[in-house]
């Protein structure tokens, strides 16, 4: 007997026709394979629709609460961190610059300070500067990029600026070199 | 589409007000746990999912599209969030008869221990059957039998086609039979138990 179209009617979901029903009803009185596949299907269904629901333990809002400031805590120590990186190693070079122009100019010291202090200055500006186009960047960037594109993102950031710095120290004593 | 509380949380969170957006954790704390239990089968993956499944809801709000229903986009993120959990670490099944992790079992319903141990034998039979199913076949079954969607609802939600939903649930539904029969065949006493007296409360032909 081919049992296969009646397993079909059993499981399938939507109302069968009253030819379908009945055929079915009929060979059910009469094969127990398929008896027990209708029972146990009704079982299920019926095990499912009765099963209590499970329900959180209490304060579950409370909980994540405190779970999301913790993660946004950490998200905001590790902005930090990355601009406490970028601001060392634009430091680091600035400092590397400032190096190199006190060998070179050694019998220059009037000039050397004056020079120095411009030198500050300017490195205060261009890191107020830094730290103006980053902060957006940052806030944007911790939205929409991956921990990765950020990390990626703010070491491309920080090539740039030390390229940037390293040329524009180089040129001046190069420029410097053809006007003496 | 939302209520008027609701677009109101809503609109807030967006603008990063948390309090406003833990109104909706609070609103649907419950299916979105009951998901993540379905799927995960302990209480203690169910809480961290369910965290977790609000976290990323909260963080994608920006992208939910007002006019679907929120509970939609959120039982979405739930379901595939335990999808991922299912498919990166085996998580073992755990067994609420397990004296060692009765303690994390639901809280109980009422004062009658009987029942109690009945809800709790009931609550290991479902999940020890849902345990068979593949990732996605068990979400979809979820979906269906404890939170009413349609088809189109779990298709949508699981990002599968229609006619895909369909025989998923079809070939879920006759795994579980099979399954089911196997267990009261061949099983531990318990489950005989429970089978003869679902049997019994249950409608027959």
């Amino acid at each position: 007997m081919n049992h296969q179209q009646f397993e079909t009617w059993i499981l399938q979901e939507s109302e069968l026709q009253k030819e379908q029903k009945r055929e079915l009803h009929l060979h059910l009185k009469g094969c127990s394979q398929c008896q027990a596949f209708f029972q146990a299907v009704h079982q299920l269904d019926h095990l499912f629709k009765t099963a209590p629901e499970p329900s959180p333990s209490p304060n579950f809002s409370a909980r994540w609460m405190v779970r999301i400031e913790r993660q946004e805590k950490r998200r905001n120590r590790w902005i930090l961190g990355i601009t406490l990186s970028v601001m060392t190693l634009a430091t680091a070079a600035l400092l590397s610059a400032v190096g190199l122009e006190i060998r070179s100019a050694a019998d220059f010291f009037p000039q050397l300070l004056l020079d120095l202090i411009t030198f500050i200055t300017h490195g205060i500006v261009l890191i107020n500067q830094i730290s103006n186009i980053l902060s957006p960047l940052v806030r944007v960037g911790t939205k929409y990029l991956s921990p990765l594109g950020l990390y990626a993102v703010t070491f491309g950031l920080s090539g740039i600026t030390a390229a940037w710095i390293l040329t524009s120290l180089r040129s001046r004593t190069l420029q410097k070199e053809f006007n003496s | 589409m939302c209520s008027t509380d609701e677009a109101q949380w809503i609109a807030e969170a967006k603008t990063g007000d948390k309090e406003a957006f833990s109104n909706l954790v609070e609103k649907y704390q419950k299916p979105v746990y009951s998901v993540c239990y379905r799927m995960l089968g302990t209480p203690t993956a169910a809480e961290d999912a369910a965290q977790e499944a609000f976290i990323r809801a909260y963080k994608a709000l920006d992208r939910y599209d007002p006019d679907r229903s929120f509970a939609t986009w959120l039982l979405s993120i739930a379901s595939n969030y335990s999808i991922d959990q299912l498919r990166k670490r085996k998580v073992t099944i755990l067994s609420m008869d397990n004296d060692k992790y009765a303690w994390l079992a639901p809280p109980d319903p009422g004062p009658n221990p009987e029942k109690v141990a009945l809800e709790r034998e009931k609550q290991a039979l479902v999940q020890n059957i849902l345990a068979e199913l593949s990732e996605t076949d068990r979400a979809a079954v979820v979906l269906q039998y404890w939170h009413d969607y349609s088809y189109e609802e779990i298709a949508e939600t699981l990002d599968l086609s229609m006619s895909a939903v369909k025989s998923r649930l079809f070939r879920a539904r006759r795994l579980l039979a099979e399954k089911w029969q196997e267990m009261q065949a061949n099983a531990v006493p318990s489950v005989q138990t429970a089978g003869k007296r679902i049997a019994h409360e249950s409608p027959t032909i």
